[in-house]
């Protein structure tokens, strides 16, 4: 395909679109539901999320467990604080595309590294408090010991699915967009 | 100036340049993306900053800026999406188009990546280099070198 020839008829080939100005007002009143508000919001109701998680943070027996939980919960807190501040900073009026695309493949970079050590914390959560109940309930048998290797063996069977599903789906498009952007920038520098 | 008067104005505004809007929205849809969703998601940040837009650039140059970054940028979590009005039978689907060599084209710019989608589109539209430039964020040098490789890379998958 030549581009050259196709710029011709692509300026010829009439447009027919004819969207009424009640529909155009109907969007303007969709503003604050827009998919970027949309996205901001979810992730300040996250910060709330992890306050109340922290305030439950008591119900559990075992004072390593209050700790690894309350230390990991804060840790999540400032995150979703920087994804938050992160966010807001994104202009998408008077950034240019090669700063929109930079910004846009970190924050998807985020929500993978998220994602996986999310399963992760679950992970070493379920973990830590078999463990502690194992060497602290005299009562341990069998049954917990299936219980616990249930959650456990599921707990890592959603890692490796969810990290399957995100290789194939997401990071390899996402590999390709940091490449390009990697590609552009190198050429920007060059001139 | 009332907020009618600006209604109006960003009215007229979108009536003058929905092309611009739709030609971008059709470059990004896929299957995930409708392009219905794309053109109202472009249209709300249109209106956001419309009031901070201040002539500065073309009005064009502006709202390629404006669409291309919503575009790039789209991301919705849920499929399950409500708040966008039903424009279906307003606008046309980019496989609507008549011509072979249009959905042809259509069919290798869903294969290249997004900002290569960016500068064909503007090619296309007979954007200057500096023009193009000033939208991407690219140099006019890189502008042309990259384009020279889209080409090259279109011919390609064309023969492929």
């Amino acid at each position: 395909m030549d581009l050259d020839q196709m710029k011709k008829e692509w300026q010829e080939t009439p447009l027919e679109v004819n969207v009424g100005e009640e529909k155009i007002g109907q969007m303007i009143g969709n503003e604050g539901r827009s998919a970027f508000r949309k996205l901001l919001r979810n992730e300040q109701i996250a910060i709330i999320v992890a306050v109340l998680c922290a305030l439950i943070s008591g119900i559990f027996k075992y004072p390593e467990l209050v700790w690894f939980y309350r230390i990991t919960i804060a840790l999540g807190f400032c995150w979703q604080i920087y994804k938050v501040v992160y966010l807001r900073r994104v202009d998408l009026i008077n950034m240019s595309i090669l700063e929109i695309s930079r910004s846009y493949i970190r924050y998807r970079k985020m929500a993978i590294y998220e994602i996986v050590l999310g399963l992760v914390w679950f992970w070493a959560f379920t973990g830590l408090y078999a463990y502690l109940e194992y060497i602290h309930n005299e009562f341990f048998g069998i049954y917990e010991y299936l219980v616990f290797g249930i959650i456990f063996g599921l707990g890592f069977l959603l890692c490796l699915w969810t990290i399957w599903r995100l290789q194939w789906r997401h990071i390899r498009q996402l590999g390709r967009s940091i490449r390009e952007v990697q590609e552009l920038e190198k050429g920007n520098e060059f001139y | 100036m009332t907020k009618t008067a600006i209604d109006k104005e960003f009215m007229e505004m979108i009536r003058r340049h929905e092309a611009i809007i739709y030609k971008v929205a059709s470059f990004y849809t896929d299957q995930e993306h409708p392009i219905g969703d794309l053109y109202q998601e472009v249209v709300i940040n249109l209106w956001r900053s419309f009031s901070a837009f201040r002539g500065d650039s073309k009005c064009s140059t502006w709202i390629y800026r404006v669409a291309l970054n919503t575009c790039i940028s789209f991301m919705r979590r849920t499929k399950n999406r409500p708040q966008f009005v039903d424009i279906s039978m307003d606008i046309p689907q980019p496989d609507d188009h008549r011509s072979e060599k249009l959905k042809e084209l259509y069919r290798i710019i869903s294969r290249l990546e997004k900002i290569e989608r960016a500068l064909v589109l503007l090619y296309l539209d007979d954007k200057s280099y500096k023009e193009i430039a000033e939208i991407t964020g690219l140099t006019a040098t890189n502008v042309a070198t990259k384009l020279h490789r889209v080409r090259e890379k279109m011919k390609t998958m064309t023969e492929n």
